[in-house]
């Protein structure tokens, strides 16, 4: 009989005990499950010492000093828990109290962009993922790409949200498939050539690499999709950030990128230099919240 | 449109975006549009699925007629234009 020692795994206990504590805890106040949440994400890094190793190694590339760089290894880990907490804001608050909360930035640029029509809302994998439901509860409807979400049993909003206008169509490419994320695309291309607002990820996974953009302690590799999309519709691309900034979180929507010019070589490059830009000042300035960044341990899975 | 023909305009909208490189010697209607085949990704189908409307003057319903079947190989993707030429 072979018996064999079985070593849990962290990232499904995480996939399926997350959901499950947010859960459990949306009935208190959200300052406080989120610092709970943070204390998971710390704890964590004691069960795997990897993720500790890998926020350390962050830590130690940026330029802070002594213990400064401990104080951002274990806030990077706490905010591993923390942000998640804040994605699921919507199970535990109204939009009115989400609005009081996350702030959207930038708005001008949406509303000159979307008057013009096509427009990408670029995203990244940096800081709190709330962008989208930061559109909603400011009554912006878009259409959502990618992958999906990939936590099953994440809490539900809020019955309040069912009055907020719903996005505007969901393009979903689960998967690897070629196939898949090529219809996929040629669907979000339609959309755009319509007139309508689409939130795509610029740095997912895997996909055709455009570009890297090196900022302190790793790179962030730019895929190619959303760049074909504005090369083929002429769309307005409006980069998306967002940061936590002490009790509020802030949801950043940038000046668009240089128009597309026919040179696709020069065009590559002039988005290269404004996202480079915008991405390093990010790093620069929230290390703490490059929680994807820092400790995914992000396999390139290439051009698909 | 006939089958050969149609299959013909498509592998050549096909190899002029593999490039030779990716165009292996045999290619034909059986020829998988991904992996050992042409090897295309999601952006190069894209391309692909665009310079087919361009090419056969169709728009394609991207909800119905992009099922990743479709786009298996040459001869499915030429299939899914001639049924759209007969409507």
């Amino acid at each position: 009989m072979i018996i064999r020692a079985v070593r849990p795994s962290w990232s499904g206990l995480q996939a399926r005990g997350v959901p499950l504590l947010l859960r459990a805890l949306a009935w208190l106040p959200s300052p406080m499950v989120e610092g709970i949440l943070g204390l998971v994400g710390l704890t964590q890094a004691f069960l795997e010492p990897s993720r500790a190793r890998r926020a350390f190694a962050w830590a130690a590339s940026q330029p802070e000093t002594g213990k400064g760089k401990w104080r951002l290894a274990l806030s990077l880990l706490f905010n591993r828990g923390r942000l998640l907490a804040i994605v699921a804001s919507p199970a535990r608050m109204t939009p009115e109290s989400f609005l009081r909360r996350v702030v959207l930035e930038g708005v001008p640029h949406l509303e000159a962009a979307r008057k013009q029509g096509g427009t990408i809302l670029l995203g990244f994998h940096l800081g709190p993922n709330v962008a989208g439901m930061a559109f909603r509860a400011h009554g912006y409807t878009f259409t959502a790409t990618g992958e999906g979400w990939n936590f099953k049993g994440w809490p539900r909003a809020r019955t309040e949200w069912r009055s907020i206008p719903r996005r505007d169509g969901h393009v979903l490419w689960p998967g690897p498939d070629p196939a898949v994320r090529g219809a996929g695309l040629y669907r979000v291309r339609r959309a755009l050539l319509a007139g309508r607002t689409v939130r795509i990820t610029a740095d997912g996974r895997s996909g055709r690499e455009a570009f890297r953009i090196a900022v302190p302690g790793g790179q962030v590799v730019i895929r190619a999709g959303w760049w074909i999309l504005r090369r083929q519709t002429g769309a307005t691309t409006l980069p998306v950030l967002a940061h936590r900034q002490g009790p509020k979180v802030i949801v950043t929507v940038h000046a668009a990128l240089p128009a597309p010019t026919p040179d696709p070589l020069q065009d590559l490059a002039a988005c290269r230099d404004a996202l480079s830009r915008l991405l390093q000042e990010y790093v620069r300035r929230f290390p703490e919240q490059c929680v994807s960044l820092a400790l995914w341990s992000l396999k390139n899975e290439g051009s698909r | 449109m006939t089958a050969d023909s149609t299959v013909d305009r498509v592998l050549a909208i096909v190899t002029r975006i593999a490039r030779p490189d990716r165009t292996p010697p045999d290619a034909g209607a059986a020829t998988p549009l991904g992996e050992g085949g042409f090897c295309l990704d999601s952006v190069d189908l894209l391309q692909v699925i665009v310079a087919c409307e361009e090419q056969f003057g169709i728009l394609f319903d991207a909800e119905t007629d992009l099922a990743p079947e479709a786009l298996r190989t040459v001869g499915s993707l030429a299939a899914v234009i001639r049924e759209k030429g007969k409507r």
